[in-house]
């Protein structure tokens, strides 16, 4: 008795595993409320699969029951708005309709619905399917009648999937409810009957893409580049070739989106390119607009990578210097070094600082790279089948100049055009453009900053941050210090030498304390913070002790990059004076006390050009540690490693200064960095501070190389 | 005599028109073309591969082959009395309609919906009526009666009655002759509907059952 009852257990679990394996994976919107095509009309005739199937979406996205008299509206809605007229056979009733196309009903449900956008696809992606099912999202499809494909033609609403079956609701049958068919049938008569056209209701409709983009309306097939937030007519297919622009980028998008952008020009031209590499290995692309022009310029790629992501279709030639300069640069112009093709797809296999690992970015600006905030983003901006670069650090590190804000979801609804559709807003005023939760009508006074709005922290950057309409009010330096706005903080009193540059904050400390929205020259001086590279000018700063030259470059810290240079004989003319003979008496003039060491080593010893300088930079025991100095010294070491280097070598570089970084050793050597984690100890006093490329810097203040 | 001949399939399904949504894998053998006679004079042989066909003069003929599911040979017939394209069901392609002045007109250049064409399903079974609906007609055919049709006397011939789901065509005869059931329908729209009727009843009196 035992053994049976273990026996029709085991039988049972054994039925109800194949129940669950069939259901595998199963997603079914059962709540979708069915509707056969008729009544109203009759069968012989009858054409109302198409509005009968936008009826079930809508009921089901409207919370409504569909009815006959729901069905006989649509078709009224119809044939009034001169979408279809009666049927001329013998036999056929008002209400048997005629026959609708993917057009007609999205109009039907755009408009006598009002279901909201409406989105129509050709593609045959069942995953794609299957994510707007998960969506909560019920799709029309174009197959055949049973999904025979030697029957007629024939709308069906997918309402559910499983690993092998879609299910539909069938309106040409009267016990259509919940039939399902093998995805092998389904696919063979979807793309058969339609090209795989379905259609869906979209409710949040992406309306943006980053300049750079090709973009080409699901109706239309006229492409556009983006470019300065417009829209640029690609004339023909002849000069979408010439300009070697990638066919399978182009992202098929609303025709709401196109209105969204101004028109820019129409790209008419057929480029003439050629393609050279000289003997330092840089590629150059020669241009002409065409054949007939005299004028060529020619471009520098700032990397391999970047001459592929061109995917310029034309011959590289290999060349002396002597041959290109005779065939090439004698008569042509140099223009804009080239990075990595603005619409490119670039996914780096290794951690970028502040982004980590797998992030991917979407080139724009020549030379900008915008990352995806979410994956939201990239697969409902199109890109989820586009190409993408896999890069490693070699292959991307001089591929680019800097990265620019994220692109979150609000970017990818907002529409450039003053017509906003989020929220129900057609106010630009209304939009939070920079996600910093206030609005412009809210008082958000730069709503491309999410760094200013009313309530932030002001800093002494020039900026009203907290839009209060006053600009660096408030004590915003330490003691000491005045702000100067744009150039941030400045010390006024005389020096010591163990502050002759004033000291930063470590980066330790530093980064502890930043946070996304924090500004990281809070508190900093000398420190200008930005978000993009026009947030940096390059300009020269004096203040009687230090220089500082700003270049212009924004670091991915947030603060533009900037040097701070001791000033031996003051300022002249807003940078340090340097005479060529100091006079003596301005020397002699110079306060002895000022320059005074206060430690007592420093007192006891002024450092000539011979003495040693001794530092020792000490990563963690998986990074190597790398210092470089002079105009040639590298240093390596792991996990440590000791620069050991008359100061006469140290001071070549003109600035008493030694970069350094830990490298990640594995999986491979520079798969990652970070500076902050190296420990120092170097023989004389050294502010440390963070440099360009992501390295980190330590100074020397008591030193004065020239 | 011409014969309709049958090999290597269970089910020749003879749908006219259907050729429209079967593009890539199938092959059009064109007899005729006109441009759009309601009338047939003569019967005209047509001939290709295994077929031999007759088919009104001045209409216009397409042979159709592919596979079947289960790699059954299976072939499509077109007659109807255009040589444009004609749409069937309640599906339309893109550009099916194009706008006139504001208005919704139907692609003439290319399709036509001025037409008269027949609709010939061929099975083979050996069941009852009753079996053979709900065996190959569920929840689609849910009633037929006996008819007695005077141009055809050889054959047992039942006339759908009721349906449940879409069909097409109006009469819709199922006529069995042999191992095989012909489900025979004529399909009429914004041409002569009497001489349409004409037509069909001598194709199905020329018919090589």
């Amino acid at each position: 008795m035992k053994k049976v009852a273990i026996l029709v257990i085991l039988i049972l679990v054994s039925i109800t595993g194949s129940v669950l394996a069939e259901n595998n994976n199963q997603i079914l919107l059962d709540e979708v409320q069915f509707l056969p095509q008729s009544p109203p009309g009759d069968w012989s005739f009858n054409s109302n699969c198409g509005p009968t199937a936008a009826l079930i979406m809508a009921s089901y996205l409207q919370d409504f029951s569909p009815t006959v008299e729901h069905l006989k509206t649509a078709i009224d809605w119809l044939y009034n708005n001169n979408y279809i007229v009666p049927q001329t056979s013998y036999g056929a009733e008002h209400y048997d309709g005629n026959l609708t196309n993917m057009g007609q009903l999205k109009k039907l449900l755009e408009n006598h619905w009002q279901t909201g956008f409406v989105i129509k696809r050709n593609a045959c992606h069942l995953d794609k399917l299957r994510q707007e099912i998960e969506k909560d999202n019920p799709v029309m499809v174009a197959v055949h009648i049973k999904m025979n494909t030697a029957k007629l033609g024939h709308f069906m609403v997918v309402i559910g999937m499983t690993d092998s079956e879609v299910i539909v609701h069938d309106p040409g049958r009267t016990a259509g409810q919940f039939n399902r068919y093998d995805l092998d049938t389904f696919v063979n008569s979807w793309r058969t009957a339609s090209n795989c056209a379905s259609l869906f209701v979209e409710e949040q409709v992406v309306t943006w893409h980053p300049d750079g983009a090709l973009i080409s309306s699901v109706n239309e097939s006229d492409v556009y580049v983006l470019i300065d937030g417009k829209k640029n007519l690609i004339d023909s297919d002849q000069v979408f070739e010439a300009h070697d622009f990638p066919r399978d980028m182009v992202i098929e998008v609303s025709d709401l989106e196109l209105s969204c952008y101004d028109d820019g020009f129409i790209v008419d031209w057929q480029p003439v390119r050629e393609l050279f590499q000289v003997e330092d290995g840089t590629i150059l692309l020669y241009e002409k607009a065409s054949h007939d022009s005299s004028h060529c310029a020619l471009y520098e790629f700032s990397s391999e990578f970047a001459y592929r992501s061109w995917t310029i279709d034309e011959r590289l030639q290999v060349l002396t210097d002597q041959q290109a300069e005779d065939q090439y640069f004698w008569r042509c112009d140099l223009m804009d070094t080239l990075y990595v093709r603005d619409g490119t797809l670039v996914k780096p296999n290794y951690p970028i600082s502040g982004f980590g690992r797998g992030v991917v970015f979407v080139a724009s600006g020549n030379g900008r790279l915008r990352a995806f905030s979410t994956e939201q983003a990239y697969n409902e901006m199109g890109y989820a089948d586009k190409y993408l670069y896999h890069a490693n650090q070699n292959e991307l590190e001089g591929s680019f100049r800097l990265f620019d804000p994220d692109i979150t979801m609000e970017m990818a609804h907002r529409c450039l055009n003053s017509y906003y559709i989020t929220g129900g807003s057609y106010d630009e005023n209304e939009m939070d453009m920079d996600n910093d939760g206030y609005t412009v009508n809210k008082g958000d006074c730069d709503d491309a900053d999410p760094l200013m709005h009313p309530g932030a922290t002001e800093s002494c950057n020039g900026l009203d941050d907290n839009c209060n309409s006053f600009t660096d009010e408030g004590k915003l330096c330490p003691d000491g210090a005045t702000c100067l706005g744009l150039a941030g903080c400045y010390y006024q009193e005389t020096f010591t030498d163990q502050d002759l540059v004033e000291p930063e904050p470590e980066p330790e400390e530093l980064e502890d304390e930043i946070e996304p929205e924090q500004d990281p020259c809070q508190g900093v001086s000398h420190c200008l913070s930005c978000r993009t590279e026009q947030d940096c000018y390059a300009f020269d700063s004096c203040d009687g002790n230090n220089q500082v030259s700003f270049s212009g470059y924004c670091l991915y810290e947030g603060y533009c990059h900037r040097e701070i240079i001791p000033c031996q004989f003051g300022c002249l003319n807003g940078v340090c004076n340097t005479p060529q003979q100091p006079d003596q008496d301005q020397i002699e003039d110079e306060p002895e006390a000022e320059m005074e060491p206060d430690s007592p080593e420093e007192q006891d010893n002024c450092p000539s050009m011979d003495d040693l300088v001794t530092c020792t930079f000490t990563c963690p025991a998986d990074m190597q540690a790398y210092a470089w100095y002079a105009s040639f010294g590298e240093a390596i070491g792991s996990p440590s490693v000791t620069v050991n280097s008359p100061l006469r070598d140290i001071c070549l570089r003109g600035q008493p200064w030694i970069d350094f970084n830990c490298a990640c050793l594995y999986p491979s050597l520079w798969s990652c960095y970070d500076h902050t984690v190296a420990t120092i100890e170097c023989n004389l006093p050294f502010d440390r501070r963070a440099g360009g490329n992501g390295e980190g810097e330590i100074w020397f203040p008591g030193i004065q190389c020239w | 005599m011409r014969k309709f001949q049958f090999r290597n399939f269970l089910i020749v399904a003879v749908v006219i028109a259907t050729a429209l949504f079967i593009s890539g894998c199938t092959r059009y053998e064109e007899g005729k073309q006109d441009n759009e006679p309601t009338t047939a004079g003569d019967w005209i042989a047509y001939t290709a591969n295994d077929f031999e066909f007759n088919y009104p003069d001045g209409w216009f003929v397409e042979l159709a082959q592919r596979h079947g599911e289960n790699d059954e040979l299976i072939y499509s017939l077109l007659v109807k009395n255009t040589d444009k394209e004609v749409v069937l069901g309640g599906s339309a392609p893109d550009d099916y309609y194009i706008e006139v002045s504001g208005k919704s007109e139907i692609n003439s250049q290319k399709y036509t919906n001025y037409y008269a064409l027949i609709n010939v399903n061929v099975t083979q079974s050996s069941e009852g009526w009753d079996d053979f609906f709900a065996k190959y007609y569920p929840d689609s055919v849910t009633g037929f009666e006996t008819v007695d049709l005077s141009f055809l006397t050889d054959n047992e011939t039942v006339q759908a009655t009721s349906h449940n789901a879409v069909y097409l065509g109006d009469p819709r005869y199922f006529i069995r002759s042999g191992e095989f059931v012909y489900d025979i329908a004529l399909h009429v729209n914004g041409v002569d509907e009497g001489q349409a009727q004409e037509v069909f009843k001598d194709f199905i009196q020329n018919f090589s059952f």
